[in-house]
């Protein structure tokens, strides 16, 4: 009884997915297996039971409330426009030193612009230096504890061990260079929390960026309900892109936002995958 | 009625960005009726839906100086409101919700018992009489929208794919993956003759 495809092979020959040689094989076994051949019937069953339950009109209370802060987004919009023009949003363009392999941007950033570049690579080695084990037991496992991502990063440079609890709300930055697609995502982002050598520092982030990377992570994580802790500032399909990362259990959720991030997750995801830890 | 009605969505969503005050709102009773079946579709729930409809028109008014033309206005709203409800879907796997209207009482519990044994157990789940959308929120959240697009609101596959932004294939293996998860707890709620058991006592090597 070893030769019956699974369910899943069958949706797959359903859908005329399956590699030449095997529906081939699935088709021959459908001939004569009457168990396989029903099972093929009830997968079509399901899109039908899907399909049967009725479209919900929309009610009137919820398009009245829709009408109402329509309204009301058009009124502050002129409000604002009347008032002071449309100023941009959002914060400064970051400046990226180069140099440093991995510019962990949070600390960078939190000291001025102007931080040397031997401290930099320094801050940079803290982050590099245990590799991907590090990267994910440091920056990603510790997340839920009350205690803060910082307390791991302080365990393996126990030199810096100022007391850092912005660090617990900020990601890491990295640019790992890798040129994300959506074909493969999953596999790409597994590999850069998996990675256990040094980033290459990334392309660089655009002039007309209105958040920076770790505004970005963190106005999306809220609006989310979640914490992201690594972003690679890399591209995705060819285009500059953020990949940023939050860790949920077991797994990791991966977000692909453009760089010209507003802060509006309905708007910015380009696409989302979810992985295994490492 | 005033020309603006009539006009195109794409002419609508650029008169909005420069400052048109009407547009968008036509935009919204236009494309709500939809997306509010898409909506609901996603997530099963009343207030939930509502919401995110509300969040992504909102968001779709901030971001219409984005839109780059590139696709569809159909498409893109409807791959904002997508885009609401897997937030919204994510969060609730993450931490499930508090019962508290009356009318989502049948569904949250539903989802309770479909969720809390770990791996879904047929026997169990037919006896807790799991809804369609209790079973929905079994699947992993890219396929649920896949199959909730394709089977449940009838969009062709490459509609899908550029709403969820993703290429045909992919639209097509998550529905397959989908439906076979699904199998063991709607195929008999349309051919009770057939126990649901018939696929998984087999076998079941994956040739792969």
């Amino acid at each position: 009884m070893t030769s019956h495809p699974d369910v899943e092979a069958l949706a797959f020959f359903a859908e005329e997915l399956l590699e030449p040689a095997e529906e081939r094989t699935v088709a021959d076994h459908l001939q004569t297996c009457t168990a396989c051949a029903t099972a093929l019937d009830e997968l079509s069953e399901v899109s039908r039971a899907l399909a049967d339950v009725p479209l919900p009109s929309l009610p009137q209370d919820v398009a009245d409330l829709l009408d109402q802060r329509v309204a009301t987004a058009v009124r502050e919009r002129s409000a604002q426009r009347t008032e002071e023009g449309r100023a941009p949003a959002g914060p400064p363009p970051a400046e990226r030193p180069g140099g440093a392999t991995v510019v962990p941007i949070s600390r960078a950033r939190r000291r001025g612009f102007h931080m040397p570049g031997l401290l930099l690579v320094a801050a940079a080695a803290v982050v590099v230096g245990g590799g991907g084990a590090m990267l994910y037991n440091g920056v990603l496992a510790d997340r839920g504890a009350e205690t803060g991502a910082a307390a791991p990063l302080m365990e393996s440079s126990p030199e810096h061990s100022e007391p850092d609890t912005a660090q617990s709300y900020r990601p890491v930055v990295v640019g790992s260079g890798t040129a994300y697609t959506e074909a493969g995502l999953a596999d790409q982002a597994a590999e850069v929390l998996a990675a256990g050598t040094a980033f290459e520092q990334g392309p660089g982030i655009q002039e007309n960026t209105r958040y920076s990377p770790e505004g970005c992570a963190a106005a999306l994580g809220e609006q989310l309900g979640t914490r992201f802790t690594l972003v690679d500032d890399a591209g995705y399909e060819g285009a500059p892109a953020w990949v940023l990362f939050a860790p949920e259990g077991e797994k990791v959720d991966v977000y692909v936002v453009g760089t010209d991030c507003t802060g509006d997750a309905n708007t910015d995801v380009l696409a989302f995958e979810t992985v295994e830890a490492p | 009625m005033e020309a603006v009605h009539e006009l195109p969505d794409k002419e609508l969503l650029e008169r909005h960005a420069q400052g048109d005050e009407q547009a968008f709102a036509v935009l919204v009773k236009r494309h709500r009726e939809r997306l509010w079946a898409v909506a609901m579709r996603m997530t099963g729930d009343r207030e939930e839906a509502s919401d995110a409809l509300q969040d992504a028109f909102l968001s779709a008014f901030r971001a219409a100086d984005r839109f780059r033309g590139e696709s569809q206005v159909t498409t893109w709203l409807h791959r904002i409101v997508v885009n609401a409800c897997h937030d919204r879907l994510r969060r609730r796997k993450v931490r499930p919700a508090t019962p508290t209207e009356d009318d989502t009482l049948d569904v949250l519990s539903n989802e309770r018992l479909g969720r809390s044994g770990g791996a879904p157990d047929h026997a169990s789940q037919t006896e807790a009489r799991l809804d369609v959308h209790a079973a929905l929120d079994t699947l992993p959240l890219d396929q649920r929208m896949a199959l909730t697009l394709v089977d449940m609101l009838g969009y062709r596959v490459e509609e899908a794919a550029r709403i969820l932004d993703v290429a045909t294939g992919t639209v097509k293996s998550r529905c397959a993956r989908g439906r076979a998860k699904l199998l063991p707890s709607l195929a008999h709620l349309r051919n009770p003759h057939h126990p649901p058991d018939v696929t998984s006592g087999r076998g079941g090597a994956n040739p792969s």
